[in-house]
């Protein structure tokens, strides 16, 4: 049976889930955007919330501290909520400084891993934990400048660039073989009939918003920078992607993307949150509810 | 260290074999790949057209050339990812151009695309394309699980980190980086986008910040800050795009360079340096081998690290763009 996820960035937002939940639908905006929050609505009160997303997956700088992380595990676990640790790529000297934090976790937790290095190690130091595959390690094509008379005029091109790395029958069976129990994805711009639903592995699927690009230089961390070093990958920063997100809108593309942090991602036109919810409707998988953490 | 060049033409080899290059790579396309996927794809990360070679008859003539002096030539299929149609025949292409035509070996990043060579029984060496990401030892295991002999780390490293990724495994792996040309905004194996419809980061969004994020009376949605931002970051772009395609006075090509850091890249055992632009013009490849070379020559036992960096910034004779820190491949912060 489907069921229902919410990425949130600080522990005290599980004790308000039912008003935040109501919040992160809330606001004014064109028609389409009034009916896309309507069908965001419609998936929220359907499928039943019982895990909470912490962490990020893009950023190593938004990973909880140990101290944090503990007040995630005890308030989650008050309220009965699974946790789901989502973690970057990272240097090694990155996965140093965050190690005590995996440290915190219990056998019953999950961890999504966006890097091949924090598998192999989580794999050997944390057997128990489970363990899912990110966004980041799913590749394929999500240039949301392709216009939709690209498709209409090439049938099958539709096809060919809606498969991504985790719809190889191979690459699941690499995976398996590897203890992975989950994959982590969002859906194409042009997704028309994704074909991700098969296989022994267990699907996540995120919402509102899919990934398109990011790195280790932010320019978001920028922002308020003056003098050199600048845009350094990796570079300490006051954590202004917790307080600033940025609309974005260009005339090469229909859609408005976001930028947060170190990311750029596209909000879901309509016709894609239609395509999620019949996914949901007819597929056990897990929906992931991003719109507050972005 | 060997200088690693590109090539899109097999006329270019020759030069490239008298600047002294250690090792060439090239990317193809062919027109049975135009047939398997009708043009929607490419065949590597770069353009089918400038910067692939287009026949089987140009790679093997490159490829004969280049073993009169016994340098080796891979192949680039560096795609992040090849659909399963598009795959089975990337696969062919490898096998034919290892087994038949003669390359040395292949780049590639697509895990599912290894996978695949390995169960055909390729057993040609494969280094792993910087698209793969491999910031990290458990990664660098992980690869070499899979074959990898030789791994060419991405771009948005600073050299701390290059220093400690290689120092700690430079025993079990080979470890290539960029040394001239071409810089990337975002990490390029995490983008999920296309050259083809020119580089996404050069997107001159319009941008404000979303109501209701939490913003505070120091909001970064301020106007002149967005602004400020908005110029900082063409301005960065700039020096990626190889400085608007610049050259120095001499000739030199400017942008993104790694050419004051060989000495510690030498030290920390470092075992090649690339040279990025298989599109660039004949002129262009020239110029950026012959200044690498001229770094390298540089090099020997013993030399101080720093008398090599002041040696290509006296070469690079563009103070005002080294002094910027922009142009650097690999940069380090303040807090290193």
């Amino acid at each position: 049976m489907t069921r229902l996820a919410l990425h949130i960035r600080h522990p005290e937002q599980i004790g308000r889930l039912a008003k935040e939940k109501t919040d992160l639908t809330a606001g004014g905006g064109s028609r389409a955007s009034e009916i896309g929050r309507k069908t965001i609505r419609r998936i929220l009160k359907t499928y039943r919330f019982d895990r909470v997303y912490i962490g990020d997956e893009f950023c190593p700088r938004r990973l909880p501290g140990p101290e944090r992380m503990r007040a995630f595990r005890e308030q989650a676990g008050a309220a009965g909520l699974k946790v789901t640790l989502l973690t970057p790529p990272m240097t090694d000297s990155e996965i140093f400084q965050n190690y005590s934090v995996f440290e915190i976790l219990v056998p019953e937790d999950e961890v999504v891993v966006n890097d091949w290095g924090v598998m192999l190690l989580l794999k050997d130091k944390f057997p128990r934990l489970s363990l899912s595959l990110g966004r980041l390690l799913n590749r394929g094509m999500k240039d949301t400048r392709l216009s939709e008379e690209f498709f209409q005029c090439q049938a099958d091109g539709r096809t060919l660039l809606e498969e991504t790395t985790f719809d190889g029958s191979d690459f699941l069976a690499f995976a398996a073989t590897r203890g992975i129990d989950r994959l982590e994805r969002d859906l194409a711009p042009h997704s028309a009939s994704p074909s991700f639903l098969e296989g022994n592995l267990a699907h996540s699927i995120y919402f509102p918003f899919g990934y398109i690009t990011t790195g280790r230089i932010c320019r978001i961390a920028e922002m308020k920078k003056g003098g050199a070093p600048r845009w350094l990958p990796g570079a300490p920063c006051r954590q202004d992607c917790e307080r600033t997100a940025f609309r974005m809108i260009h005339e090469s593309t229909r859609l408005v993307h976001h930028q947060n942090g170190n990311t750029i991602f596209y909000r879901y036109p309509v016709s894609l949150l239609d395509r999620l919810a019949q996914i949901a409707d007819q597929q056990e998988v897990r929906l992931v509810y991003q719109g507050k953490a972005l | 260290m060997k200088i690693v060049a590109p090539f899109s033409h097999p006329n270019e080899v020759e030069m490239l074999l008298h600047y002294g290059a250690d090792e060439l790579y090239c990317g193809i396309h062919t027109p049975e790949w135009e047939d398997c996927v009708k043009g929607r794809l490419w065949m590597n990360r770069r353009s089918p057209r400038g910067a692939n070679l287009l026949s089987w008859q140009a790679l093997a003539e490159a490829i004969s050339l280049a073993h009169t002096q016994n340098i080796p030539v891979f192949i680039t299929l560096n795609s992040p990812f090849y659909p399963e149609s598009a795959r089975k025949y990337a696969v062919g292409v490898c096998r034919k151009a290892v087994e038949e035509i003669g390359a040395d070996g292949l780049i590639i990043s697509d895990i599912p695309l290894l996978i695949d060579l390995r169960k055909a029984g390729c057993s040609a060496p494969i280094h792993l394309s910087s698209l793969a990401g491999c910031i990290n030892s458990g990664t660098v295991d992980f690869y070499r699980g899979l074959g990898i002999s030789r791994i060419i780390l991405p771009r948005q490293l600073r050299p701390s980190e290059i220093e400690d990724l290689v120092k700690r495994n430079r025993e079990q792996m080979d470890f290539e980086v960029f040394a001239l040309n071409d810089g990337c905004f975002f990490e390029e194996g995490y983008c999920q986008t296309t050259h083809a419809l020119n580089p996404f980061c050069m997107t001159d969004w319009e941008m404000d910040s979303i109501p209701g994020h939490g913003e505070d009376s120091n909001s970064l949605g301020n106007p002149d800050l967005l602004e400020k931002n908005r110029t900082d970051m063409k301005g960065f772009l700039w020096f990626l795009n190889n400085c608007g395609s610049s050259f120095q006075d001499d000739g030199l090509p400017n942008g993104p360079c790694s050419l004051c850091l060989f000495g510690h890249f030498q030290d920390w055992g470092v075992d090649a340096v690339k040279i990025v632009g298989r599109e660039a013009s004949f002129y262009r490849k020239m110029r950026s081998l012959q200044i690498v070379k001229a770094v390298m020559d540089q090099i020997r036992p013993g030399t101080d690290p720093n008398e090599i960096a002041h040696y290509a910034c006296r070469l690079r004779s563009t103070p005002d763009l080294c002094t910027s820190g922009l142009m650097c491949y690999f940069r380090e912060s303040d807090d290193s």
